[in-house]
């Protein structure tokens, strides 16, 4: 059992993936578990799913957006200015399969990897909308937390909590490969 | 000179290598993608401790493996099937618990109950995962109650 607990223990330090055993991974500050179970519980129910993530958000000092303000955020100019910039916090494969067109990758679980990408973007906009799968994801929320608390002003982050599936079953463009690839595509609706 | 042929039974050779095997490469998917790993962990509910939930995911899989590769390697049989026993038996106690929350919030048949257990083989059918886990539990007491015979 040592020995196994030892390779265990050696392992992880050895791996590039490895975990940090005294970071907090979701840094959320009301510390509530996002269960699968509620997330059903709150489908069977009909009750909006966003309600909790609207919890979550207000107790961390952070905004809710839903799809139609993330649209007009997104068709904005300023977007293009870079005065608004999307965030995308779910995993690297999930965002070179398809992003917002233009969003910044950022992986919440590995930030000290990913800060220097999107602090300065951050830092310059206005508005930074946040999202990750949507549902019962909560990427989106870690990734938003992180930046608050790393200086960036709550009151300018929002959250979609219907995120990336929301976003392309609304038929929204769609960009593949990397960051302004230029490779979009329309959204299945 | 006396020459001591040591026979290791082949049904006990089946069932560490079986065990070992499964662990090995449940464990492998788990210690690959560790902060997948995390967030099913911290479904359970079960911990909150961000330090506690880290160990679990980091250590684990990886502790996993060596049980596997120590069964299959034929080393410390009894220690390992005890380990595992003691890894399976409250695993399959959270599993059936987090089962149970979802069949009453779907309201569906207990069966017809999926999702992904953390165990490294992605989303599964509840009760096709407990008959796994049984097997798993069944080979594990057995190997522990052979004891040292089984090593060689």
């Amino acid at each position: 059992m040592l020995a196994g607990l030892a390779f265990a223990i050696l392992a992880n330090q050895l791996s590039p993936r490895g975990l940090s055993l005294t970071r907090n991974y979701f840094p959320t500050t009301s510390g509530a578990t996002p269960s699968v179970v509620r997330a059903v519980a709150a489908t069977v129910t009909n009750q909006p799913p966003a309600e909790h993530l609207l919890a979550e958000l207000q107790a961390a000092g952070l905004q809710l957006a839903v799809s139609n303000q993330v649209i007009a955020w997104f068709a904005d100019p300023r977007r293009l200015t870079r005065h608004i910039v999307f965030v995308d916090a779910r995993n690297e494969v999930d965002y070179r399969q398809g992003h917002v067109p233009g969003a910044i990758f950022f992986d919440p679980y590995q930030p000290e990897k990913y800060f220097p990408g999107v602090m300065p973007a951050a830092q310059a906009a206005e508005r930074i909308v946040v999202y990750c799968h949507g549902g019962d994801c909560d990427d989106s929320l870690s990734a938003a937390t992180l930046l608050k608390e790393v200086g960036i002003p709550g009151e300018k982050i929002s959250v979609y909590g219907g995120g990336f599936g929301e976003w392309q079953s609304l038929g929204q463009p769609v960009e593949t490969g990397a960051q302004n690839s230029g490779q979009i595509h329309k959204g299945a609706p | 000179m006396t020459i001591r042929h040591s026979r290791v039974p082949t049904a006990a050779l089946a069932a560490r290598w079986i065990l070992g095997a499964a662990y090995v490469s449940m464990a492998t998917a788990k210690a690959l993608h560790p902060v997948d790993f995390l967030k099913l962990v911290r479904q359970y509910d079960l911990f909150h401790h961000a330090t506690v939930l880290n160990v679990i995911a980091a250590w684990l899989p990886w502790f996993e493996i060596a049980c596997g590769i120590f069964l299959i390697a034929g080393i410390a049989v009894r220690g390992s099937a005890l380990v595992s026993l003691a890894l399976l038996i409250p695993f399959t106690a959270a599993v059936l618990h987090r089962a149970f929350a979802l069949k009453s919030a779907l309201a569906i048949p207990f069966c017809l109950v999926k999702f992904d257990c953390g165990c490294g083989t992605g989303e599964e059918f509840i009760c096709r995962k407990l008959v796994e886990n049984a097997v798993l539990i069944a080979l594990s007491a057995w190997l522990l109650a052979r004891g040292a015979r089984l090593t060689g």
